[in-house]
């Protein structure tokens, strides 16, 4: 990113990115400077990319029409704590509206990927058609310039995505590489098919511990394309950090909010895990597809329980100190730490646990680790596979697949074996399009056909908003807990006024987990890139860029009836849950009218 | 004595809104009490009625501050960061 600003207002266009179009039919390679024409241009990430997506005729997601985007933010491969994130952007086999079109998706990852590709000195890479055979993109900075080449890769075919990342590292060295495991490769029966990007740690260690963009079916798009990789080659730079950034990376790494995701002993909470306690108390820790029981088995997973067993350590991505990846390894006899087993999440851990009916450590490590080895998201596959045993539940008389029901430790794992390697299409497709051709779809936990993190539905009409998966694109899944709110006014506000917001790190390059404040970030922005952006500005192009979303989501067929809750919320009433419920059609219906006079004044006019 | 409060910016509840108060008080509860008083935007995330909200979390200097840690007495250059209980990823 270039840039000639010298002037209190930002002209935008003065700021260029470069942007390299790789035709996959028949190998043309542009690179080209651009302009940016608005401020969502200059922040980048998905604000850059879904301009380009709206751009685009695309009625199915594996088309040659439809395009993967892979782009940095502004603060990607800055000096900045946690500037490190890659966005991965197209139309997703996965979200999808009533009218079987695709809908414009994104998702993000850490790692040291996005650093390396912006040192290449590319700042975006746009993937039209569709190579004939699987490739390599080999993206390398070079003293003329950045340069990129497609490489044959059959030879890394079949491999998972840490096996391919230990091949690459061997074949293209002091490289980082963002690569699609055999879930991607076998996109037509896996649809949520993720992205995994290295980490130092993994190279130095060895062990699988891929950062993911996982949401959407990114890493199948990535598939159909036969993308096998791409191979981020640039020297490490040296930079001097200035004291102004100094003292802001000390901020990000010891003020309040990187300290839910910090270990105990720096002051934090032991990361995302710890919502296992918050929600515990009022049972709202999703067991069995989404319904807690009475006598709810969630304290069983939580970290000081697991660490009797294991060894959890807090581990880092490149020059970051909040450590946020809690990663689980054996415990030897002694008590020191043994073989790494797998990293563990709240999402991960509960969708491929707890939620399955499962409470034993040893063995929640071992279906994290699959779905990690094979490529998969976690959310996707862990909710699929919950609706299949809740089917089993429902059905005994007329068993699913293997029949497999809650707690089936060795059925799920056959499950997750099967849909990993494309051996399971049915659960392959989604539980949208697995409950409709089942035709029981109100116990299918998704909306849009993206399915829902671990949050009970029955807690979050913010969801229906979500453009991007519920729990990274609309902040509200916490709400009904913390605050207890049920006022229409509330959640009106809490959709339209505060949730969208937290998208704005998907067009920054920043880490959700710095959770920096504005004013902060504006300084950050004008000390690292010299361009002035207000606060005010920066709230504004995030504004712009989410109602972006929605205004792609009409444009792709999305209408009233794919704005919806499960139905479980209204049909079936769980009274263990010991928060107010209060979601009834009727509440919802006027939330929706509600929330969309706002939104709909804003499409029509971003349209215009 | 002053207790500087830090809000996470997740729990802001509208722009312009501050993040970071000075509180004058003796003890960590004495601090907390003049919230209900001066700041009524921070006094909606932090109380429910005479209590603390449960689902929001507070870490005086390093240390998870707990029911029994409010009559600590505050020391100079003090930081008490509030967090949420809940927050994804």
């Amino acid at each position: 990113m270039n840039s000639s600003n010298d002037v209190d207002k930002l002209d935008v266009t003065s700021v260029a990115y470069t942007q390299c179009v790789v035709n996959l039919n028949d190998e043309d390679i542009r690179i080209h400077s651009r302009s940016c024409q608005n401020l969502e241009d200059v922040l980048g990430g998905f604000g850059r990319a879904y301009q380009e997506l709206a751009r685009r005729h695309v009625d199915h997601a594996y088309s040659e029409e439809n395009p993967l985007i892979i782009s940095t933010g502004l603060l990607t491969g800055t000096p900045i704590m946690t500037g490190l994130r890659t966005y991965f952007s197209s139309y997703s086999p996965l979200k999808v509206s009533g009218t079987g079109k695709p809908g414009a998706m994104w998702s993000a990852a850490s790692g040291k990927f996005g650093t390396k590709l912006r040192w290449t000195g590319i700042d975006e890479i746009i993937l039209e058609g569709r190579a004939d055979k699987p490739v390599l993109l080999h993206v390398k900075e070079t003293e003329s310039g950045p340069r990129v080449t497609i490489i044959p890769a059959e030879n890394y075919l079949g491999k998972g995505c840490h096996e391919k990342i230990m091949a690459l590292k061997d074949d293209y060295p002091d490289c980082h590489f963002a690569v699609i495991g055999t879930a991607g490769e076998n996109y037509d029966s896996c649809h949520f098919g993720s992205v995994g990007c290295s980490t130092e740690n993994l190279l130095k260690s060895g062990d699988d511990k891929c950062r993911w963009a996982g949401r959407g079916g990114m890493g199948s798009i990535m598939g159909y394309k036969n993308v096998l990789g791409i191979i981020a080659d640039a020297r490490d730079k040296k930079i001097t950090l200035s004291d102004d950034i100094k003292e802001l990376n000390k901020f990000i790494a010891t003020g309040p909010g990187s300290r839910k995701y910090r270990e105990e002993k720096k002051g934090g909470l032991g990361g995302t895990w710890s919502n296992y306690a918050a929600l515990g108390k009022l049972n709202i820790v999703p067991e069995n597809n989404f319904f807690p029981p009475a006598n709810s088995n969630a304290d069983k997973l939580e970290r000081d329980q697991v660490e009797k067993d294991f060894v959890v350590k807090g581990e880092n991505c490149f020059r970051c100190a909040i450590a946020c990846h809690k990663n689980v390894y054996e415990k030897n006899t002694d008590g020191s730490r043994g073989k790494f087993l797998a990293k563990f999440d709240y999402e991960p851990l509960n969708l491929l646990s707890t939620n399955l009916g499962i409470h034993d450590a040893a063995m929640a490590t071992d279906l994290v680790g699959l779905c990690d080895r094979y490529g998969m998201d976690s959310i996707s596959t862990g909710v699929t596979i919950a609706y299949v045993l809740d089917y089993n539940e429902r059905h005994p008389e007329k068993p699913y697949l293997n029949g497999a029901r809650f707690g089936d430790y060795e059925q799920i794992r056959e499950l997750l074996i099967l849909t990993g390697t494309g051996r399971c299409p049915e659960i392959g497709q989604g539980v949208k399009r697995l409950s409709q051709s089942l035709a029981e779809t109100d116990y299918a936990m998704h909306v849009k056909g993206l399915e829902l993190p671990s949050y009970l539905p029955e807690t979050n009409p913010g969801y229906i908003w979500a453009i991007a998966g519920g729990h990274m694109s609309m902040q509200t899944y916490g709400l009904l807990a913390a605050d207890g709110n049920t006022s229409m006014e509330y959640w009106v506000n809490a959709i339209v006024n505060k949730g969208l917001y937290m998208v704005r790190d998907d067009l920054t390059g920043m880490c959700k987990f710095s959770n920096l404040d504005g004013e902060r970030l504006s300084k950050a922005i004008e000390t690292l890139t010299g361009l002035s952006i207000s606060e005010d500005e920066l709230r504004t192009a995030v504004r712009t860029a989410f109602i972006r979303g929605l205004w792609l989501e009409r444009k792709q067929g999305f209408a009233d009836a794919d704005y919806e809750l499960p139905g479980q919320v209204y049909t079936r009433t769980n009274s263990n849950i010991q928060t107010p419920l209060f979601l009834t059609p009727k509440y919802v219906s006027e939330l929706k009218q509600k929330v969309f006079e706002r939104f709909d004044e804003e499409i029509e006019k971003l349209c215009a | 004595m002053r207790l500087t409060l830090r809000l996470s910016p997740s729990l802001q509840l509208a722009p312009g809104h501050k993040l970071e108060i000075s509180l004058p008080g003796k003890t960590l509860a004495e601090c907390l009490a003049q919230t209900r008083r001066r700041f009524p935007e921070i006094e909606q995330t932090l109380w429910r009625g005479q209590q603390l909200n449960p689902q929001v979390l507070l870490f005086h200097n390093n240390t998870l501050v707990r029911e029994k840690d409010l009559s600590k007495r505050v020391q100079v250059r003090d930081v008490l960061d509030v967090i949420p209980a809940i927050e994804g990823g």
